[in-house]
């Protein structure tokens, strides 16, 4: 027992080695600098320079776009992945694949080819204009940034509720419709119902990276909509503040604590209603 | 039984991935009537059941309801209610507002209060003995209790008609021959006619007002559960309701028929002369006798213990027989055997004819399988 024990122990070591590498050791270094200042002395600053208002703006627009781009993932996502679940297993298949296809190319290349499409002089414009439509400023607009969070986020929503839709019974939507329900309630009672907790991981995994990104409202906002983000990486990268940079990161980790939180609370409640 | 006739099939055929399922059924369910579907695994019980359901919809033919034509009524616009297979609970909903569930969904065009769903509720919770559990959480009760919440849920909506999908086959034995009685006592109670889907011909015999037996995609024989045992109308019948020995014999006359090389006296009618027919003998309709008072006379293979008799298997011309006896006779010992006109049953030829021969290769693998729990499709 004692012999296996160790063994066991043995196997798990390369992921607490990771785990102190690469999660506790850098949030210790978050913590040591959000808490110092330059000289490495106690202190509260850090935090107290965060009530300026324009730092408040940049996490109130932050929370905001995050919001907006987790409630359209979702309302694009579900039907997706409800139409997915539908289909036969090897459709499903083909159809998870494309729906992944595009995360196999680098964040950047793709970032990139939205400004290409969504700028004036750009390819959408300029086949609106053959039509004598336009051209329509949509580059470096906040529907722009929310549009490029949406895309590349989009597949985190459709998986997590497609997994759980493709293992629901077929015989409880046999039953309800049994029971008098009509395809639309057959959804709303029972399935969708079934489906909160793909929802939640959803929800989740698009709402934790759009409040953190940067450098999509870099290229598709053009600088005029700084995210916490690109805030943080501007300490780090030109300010050189680590320890104001430290003391956002900190506080963005509390937000999305937060906010997952109350979610989930959501969640346990009543398995219902979310939004 | 009332004779208001309540559902009918009228040459309904159903094929799945060109596999025939249902072969040109013709099925009439009377008011108040508790109607078993009968048969093994793939002979398309359960596709019967679900066109009645409205989950299939046949390929030609008519289902007819109250007279009228409900091919493509869908599911939540019949008056029918089933309860499934493992019975399908809502997960995510607890006793209460499983059974509830019918009443939520016209609670608002109705203008059911809260109050009336709560009577209705525990009145369906009494009539299954399921008191108290309203706040329970429907994954952890047990089959049984589960097997009551889906009984419940479906009889909420007072439908016409129930649809019972082996609702027991989950069950253990002992809670199995309670719900049996229960379910015939809400049937009685309620005065709702049941269809019910079975593979297990003693459920089918003790619970039923009629029994369709179905084998290939037809119906092979329809009747109470007493004609059906004592007049199967060809093989398949004789063998999958009881035990049988199915012999070939040749009808001489009326009245008269010989097997195994001996002719006996009948009481059936009508063949044509010197007609070959499929002789049904019930294991417990042999009398055992000394060889010399014997009709036929052979020598005893094995002999089993079953507690109320013993399983006696004994060669006669090559044919053995199954006989069950309250007497113990010795394997090897030469036996004869004596047969009352009353216990012979002539069946004219079919197709199932010489596929269900003697007890030759009779074991108690074999008698498993004549139970077999597992699901259709």
């Amino acid at each position: 027992m004692n012999k296996k024990s160790l063994i066991q122990k043995a196997a798990a070591s390369p992921h607490i080695v990771w785990s102190v590498l690469f999660i506790i050791a850098p949030l210790i270094f978050v913590m040591y600098y959000a808490f110092t200042d330059k000289d490495g002395n106690f202190t509260f600053s850090n935090f107290t320079e965060l009530f300026q208002a324009s730092y408040l703006e940049i996490f109130m627009r932050s929370v905001c776009f995050a919001f907006l781009a987790t409630v359209l993932c979702l309302i694009i996502a579900y039907p997706i992945a409800y139409f997915i679940a539908k289909a036969k297993p090897k459709t499903q298949k083909i159809l998870i694949m494309l729906v992944m296809l595009p995360m196999w190319m680098n964040f950047l290349i793709r970032t990139y080819s939205w400004m290409a499409l969504l700028e004036d002089t750009g390819i959408i414009n300029t086949f609106l204009g053959i039509f004598g439509i336009g051209p329509i400023h949509m580059i470096n607009t906040a529907g722009a940034v929310i549009l490029g969070m949406v895309y590349n986020y989009l597949p985190y929503m459709i998986i997590p509720i497609h997994s759980v839709l493709s293992k629901v019974d077929n015989r409880l939507l046999e039953a309800a419709a049994d029971l008098g329900s009509n395809p639309f309630t057959v959804i709303t009672k029972v399935v969708f119902p079934l489906s909160v907790p793909g929802i939640i991981s959803g929800i989740t995994m698009v709402f934790v990276p759009s409040i953190s990104t940067f450098y999509i409202s870099q290229k598709l906002g053009g600088g005029n909509f700084d995210l916490i983000g690109d805030t943080i990486e501007r300490q780090f990268q030109t300010a050189y503040n680590y320890n104001l940079g430290a003391s956002m990161s900190f506080v963005l980790m509390l937000i999305i604590i937060v906010s997952m939180t109350i979610m989930n609370k959501y969640a346990d409640d009543d398995g219902g209603v979310i939004i | 039984m009332n004779e208001k006739k309540i559902i009918e099939l009228k040459g309904v055929s159903k094929t799945f991935d060109d596999e025939i399922i249902l072969d040109n059924i013709d099925l009439k369910v009377y008011e108040k009537e508790f109607m078993t579907l009968l048969g093994p695994s793939g002979c398309g019980k359960t596709t019967t059941l679900r066109i009645i359901a409205g989950f299939v919809t046949p390929d030609n033919g008519e289902v007819l309801f109250d007279d009228v034509k409900i091919n493509d009524v869908p599911p939540h616009k019949r008056h029918v209610n089933t309860v499934f297979q493992k019975y399908a609970l809502f997960p995510h909903l607890n006793v209460y507002e499983n059974i509830a569930f019918a009443l939520r969904l016209k609670q608002k065009k109705e203008k059911l209060s809260e109050e009336e769903i709560y009577e209705r509720v525990e009145e369906m919770l009494t009539m299954v003995n399921l008191r108290g559990f309203e706040k329970k959480d429907v994954n952890l009760l047990s089959g049984g209790q589960q097997q009551r919440v889906a009984i419940a849920r479906a009889l909420i909506n007072k439908p016409r008609v129930l649809l019972l999908d082996e609702p027991l086959g989950a069950l253990d034995l002992k809670l199995r021959k309670d719900m049996q009685n229960e379910l015939k006592n809400i049937q009685r109670r309620t005065g709702i006619t049941f269809i019910y889907v079975t593979h297990d011909q003693e459920e089918a015999l003790s619970m039923s007002d009629t029994v369709v037996v179905m084998a290939n995609g037809k119906i092979q024989q329809i009747g109470s559960p007493t004609d059906i045992y004592n007049e199967p109308e060809n093989a398949f019948v004789a063998d999958f309701i009881g035990e049988s020995n199915i012999i070939d014999g040749v009808m001489l006359d009326d009245f008269k028929v010989r097997f195994s090389g001996h002719e006996f006296e009948c009481l059936d009618k009508g063949f044509g002369k010197n007609e070959p027919v499929d002789v049904v003998v019930r294991p417990e309709d042999v009398d055992v006798v000394p060889v010399d008072k014997g009709m036929l006379c052979g020598v005893v293979d094995s002999v089993t213990f079953k507690g109320v008799h013993y399983e006696i298997i004994v060669t006669i011309n090559k044919f053995k027989w199954m006989i069950q006896s309250t007497d113990y006779v010795a394997p090897s010992q030469k036996i004869g055997i004596y047969v009352e006109p009353d216990a012979i049953h002539i069946m004219k030829k079919s197709e199932f004819s010489g596929m269900f021969g003697d007890y030759s290769s009779f074991s108690d693998e074999l008698e498993h399988l004549s139970d077999v729990t597992e699901e259709e499709e």
